[in-house]
């Protein structure tokens, strides 16, 4: 019976780490990007940058583009390390890791206010009677047991649920076309240059969420590759948001998407095919709510494995229940939808310069000290 | 065996069976989880369930809000079909929210407003502003953008129990009406979703469509529909939020054409050179280009525009000839799309006159274009704000170029030998 017990503990200490592919690293940043943003971006983005919005989003790409391959490029200096152990190498132990609580702590907020965000979205155009904790408890219990299972597990479900979403958005764009005005997206320009590169800057911020991915890249299989596939991941999450946005433009204008709650569900709101396909919004929004509860497990699972190498953990298992409960309180601070809404417009504004700084500071710190090379962490080490 | 195996097994059946414990509490957790967010909590039964078709709102002559809601009553079985099958009920309030909730309380079942085809505003409440009634129905999480919007001179509880042979109800019957509107294209396809947006665009004014009971008489003192029928023709134009007067079927129809939103048109010209002979036609394609001769000025103190070009052009199928003319030759053709033209150049004048004069109104779009060419600031501060001013002054010239497109399967009428 010995001899069993210790063949069963070897065979789990020797189950390989969760390995990720380039595919699975796009559709991870593709969905850290626009999967919970994307409900409300246009209310942000179109007050800012008017019939431009969409034009906005892109320019928001283009600097997501360039946070995704600065992250990149550092995945692929520090092979297979995590965020906080790049930190401590480039900049010792104790600034290292306070980096790298400022790390968790952006992933914390992320989550915070992405479940808050999607679960108001639920609870004020589906739910009404059920109580938004009990919403949210139930993404918190399903993001406690992705997160359980391990990167890997929410990498396959988010290659299985990618091209759902992809597909539903262009059904629905489709079936958009014929209530959409294209006219309502004139002048061009919007509020002006001025005008819609500020709200890129807005833009910018969703999609330096990407950064998120620098927790969980080194399990990129072919590290040459992290670089292009978060590059990719940003530009097709981008490309989906602005597509969003048009469209909630040309239905709403200007002014309606200003005003209403959630311009997306709006937009799914008015279309349908025909008489046999009314009320065909739901069919979308479950695709889309899963696509969020992908994304926030993936920042989970960024945030406890970053606590977990800044204590030292050997595993992040043990810090799972705790942070979930944390998450789950955060994102019932603001109390109202308008409070929710000011957070997001703060986090907005300010979280991008902090997507910007944390890849400059950690390459340019590795660059001067001509720091590189591979090396292991210690808080997956249970996972798989 | 040993002591410390037996203790190794007895620490590893604890273990599995925590992790059996453990698994079954999440597993009852998610199902517990499950069924309340889904509903099944405080579920509602189909039966007691009130499917809302049709929604009427006006005002008394107190200055109270009066509420229909026309509520679906389906029959599960063929020999129930006798009974109603929808019944129509009233109520007044302060306003539309305080007349829908004691609607609510005097029915048995929960009203439902996901299925609501048509909204029909009574005329001395859309007089009076439908901005009333947006706010609710914008914030009901129930109600459908692609609802029919109509106005209505008759009383709005008549127009929605207005028993019809077509359909089950007089809400339905409307809904079948509208999406076959494009046939006739004599009333606006008028949808709750452009109510909401147009409202908003001073450059680019609602109509709505006008529904009534039994239309007019016609010559021989015959109504063209059956008594108590409902039917669709006109519009009501808004100013803003509120209604400013209505247009008849062929003005309506003018002002589709010089927005782009006529998908079809039916009408009858006399023929050239023939008194007493016509031609019926079907306008197959019709495109207006909106065009500013002198430009549009962005400096935000001149008026933006002083000249506007209606540049239309399309083309019409012969569908009926009562005339000697046959239109056998290349220059009758001609003569005969002049004549076209001439015919659709003064309806769209009598249009025009009737936006800048009479309802004093941008319904045709003219604002929306000026709009897409000039900053959205300039927009915004200077123009938007006086453009219904500034819209009763500009000079409007309609350039209608139709021409003759298939002329169906004959190329003469049959007529007997003289």
């Amino acid at each position: 019976m010995t001899e069993k017990t210790t063949t069963r503990a070897e065979t789990a200490s020797d189950k390989p780490r969760n390995e990720i592919y380039y595919t699975q690293i796009v559709v991870i940043t593709a969905m850290i990007v626009f999967a919970t943003g994307f409900l409300a971006a246009a209310r942000v983005l179109v007050p800012a940058a008017g019939t431009a919005a969409w034009i906005s989003v892109l320019i928001g790409g283009a600097f997501g583009l360039g946070i995704a391959v600065l992250a990149g490029y550092l995945a692929q200096r520090f092979p297979g390390h995590s965020l906080v152990r790049m930190a401590q190498r480039i900049y010792g132990a104790v600034p290292g890791k306070l980096i790298g609580l400022s790390f968790a702590a952006y992933c914390t907020v992320v989550l915070g206010l992405g479940s808050r965000e999607s679960v108001l979205a639920m609870w004020i155009a589906f739910l009404q009677t059920t109580p938004p904790v009990l919403i949210s408890a139930v993404f918190y219990v399903l993001i406690i047991y992705a997160a359980y299972l391990g990167i890997e597990a929410i990498a396959r479900v988010s290659l299985i649920f990618f091209p759902l979403v992809v597909a539903s958005l262009l059904a629905l764009t489709a079936l958009a076309a014929p209530v959409a005005v294209p006219g309502r997206l004139l002048p061009i320009v919007g509020n002006g240059l001025g005008p819609v590169v500020r709200a890129g800057f807005l833009a910018a911020s969703y999609a330096g969420e990407s950064i998120v991915v620098l927790a969980i890249v080194r399990h990129l299989k072919d590290k040459r590759g992290a670089s292009r596939a978060m590059a990719t991941g940003v530009a097709a999450g981008m490309v989906i948001m602005a597509l969003a946005t048009g469209f909630g433009v040309m239905m709403l204008g200007v002014r309606g998407i200003s005003r209403v709650t959630f311009p997306v569900l709006e937009t799914a709101r008015m279309v349908g095919f025909g008489q046999f396909l009314e009320r065909a919004e739901i069919l979308f929004l479950a695709l889309w709510f899963s696509a969020a509860l992908l994304k926030l497990a993936a920042v989970f699972y960024a945030s406890i494995t970053s606590v977990a190498d800044v204590l030292g953990l050997r595993d992040y298992r043990p810090l799972i229940i705790p942070y979930a409960l944390l998450g789950a309180a955060l994102s019932l601070i603001p109390k109202t939808v308008l409070e929710t809404f000011d957070y997001l417009d703060v986090f907005v504004r300010y979280s991008v310069w902090y997507t910007i700084a944390l890849p400059v500071v950690l390459l340019a710190g590795a660059v001067i000290r001509g720091l590189r090379g591979g090396g292991d962490d210690v808080s997956d080490r249970g996972a798989g | 065996m040993s002591v410390t195996g037996a203790r190794a097994r007895a620490q590893l059946n604890v273990a599995v069976g925590g992790l059996r414990l453990g698994r079954t509490v999440v597993v009852l957790v998610c199902l517990i989880a499950a069924v309340s967010v889904s509903g099944c909590r405080d579920a509602r039964e189909i039966e007691n369930v009130g499917f809302v078709l049709g929604l009427g709102i006006d005002e008394t002559a107190d200055g109270r809000i009066a509420v229909w809601a026309q509520v679906a009553l389906p029959s599960a079985k063929p020999a129930e079909e006798e009974k109603r099958q929808s019944w129509t009920a009233g109520s007044v309030g302060d306003t539309v929210w305080d007349a829908v909730r004691r609607l609510s309380n005097r029915s048995t079942k929960v009203l439902f407003r996901a299925h609501v085809r048509a909204l029909v505003f009574g005329e001395r409440f859309a007089r009076g502003g439908v901005a009333r009634a947006l706010d609710v129905l914008a914030r009901d999480g129930q109600f459908r953008y692609k609802s029919w919007v109509f106005v209505t001179s008759d009383p709005v509880g008549d127009v929605l129990q207005a028993e019809t042979k077509q359909s089950s109800s007089a809400a339905l019957y409307l809904d079948d009406l509208m999406r076959n509107a494009s046939r006739s294209s004599t009333a606006p396809r008028s949808r709750f979703l452009d109510l909401l947006t147009s409202i908003e665009q001073p450059g680019d004014q609602p109509l709505l469509a006008r529904v009534s009971l039994a239309g007019p008489k016609d010559s021989g003192g015959q109504p063209e529909t059956e008594p108590g029928e409902l039917r669709i023709e006109g519009s009501a134009a808004l100013c803003g939020d509120k209604m400013v007067g209505w247009l008849d079927a062929e003005e309506t129809a003018m002002a589709l054409l010089v927005c782009n939103r006529l998908p079809a048109y039916s009408f009858v010209v006399p023929m050239p050179g023939d008194p007493g002979g016509t031609v019926g036609f079907d306008m197959i394609r019709s495109h207006t280009d909106t065009l500013f001769p002198e430009g549009v000025r962005t400096s935000g103190q001149a008026p933006p525009v002083t000249d506007v070009v209606f540049r239309i052009t399309g083309t019409v199928d012969i569908r009926e000839v009562l005339s000697s003319e046959q239109l056998m030759s290349v220059q009758s053709l001609k003569v005969l799309e002049d004549g076209i033209s001439r015919h659709l150049e003064a309806g769209v004048r009598r249009l025009v006159e009737a936006a800048q004069n009479r309802l004093g109104c941008d319904m045709l779009g003219i604002g929306e274009c000026v709009r897409r060419r000039m900053p959205a600031k300039v927009w915004e501060d200077d123009v938007a704000t006086t453009w219904h001013e500034q819209f009763r002054t500009i000079k409007i010239v309609p350039d209608v170029h139709f021409e003759v497109g298939k002329r169906g399967m004959t190329m003469q009428s049959p007529r007997p030998v003289d």
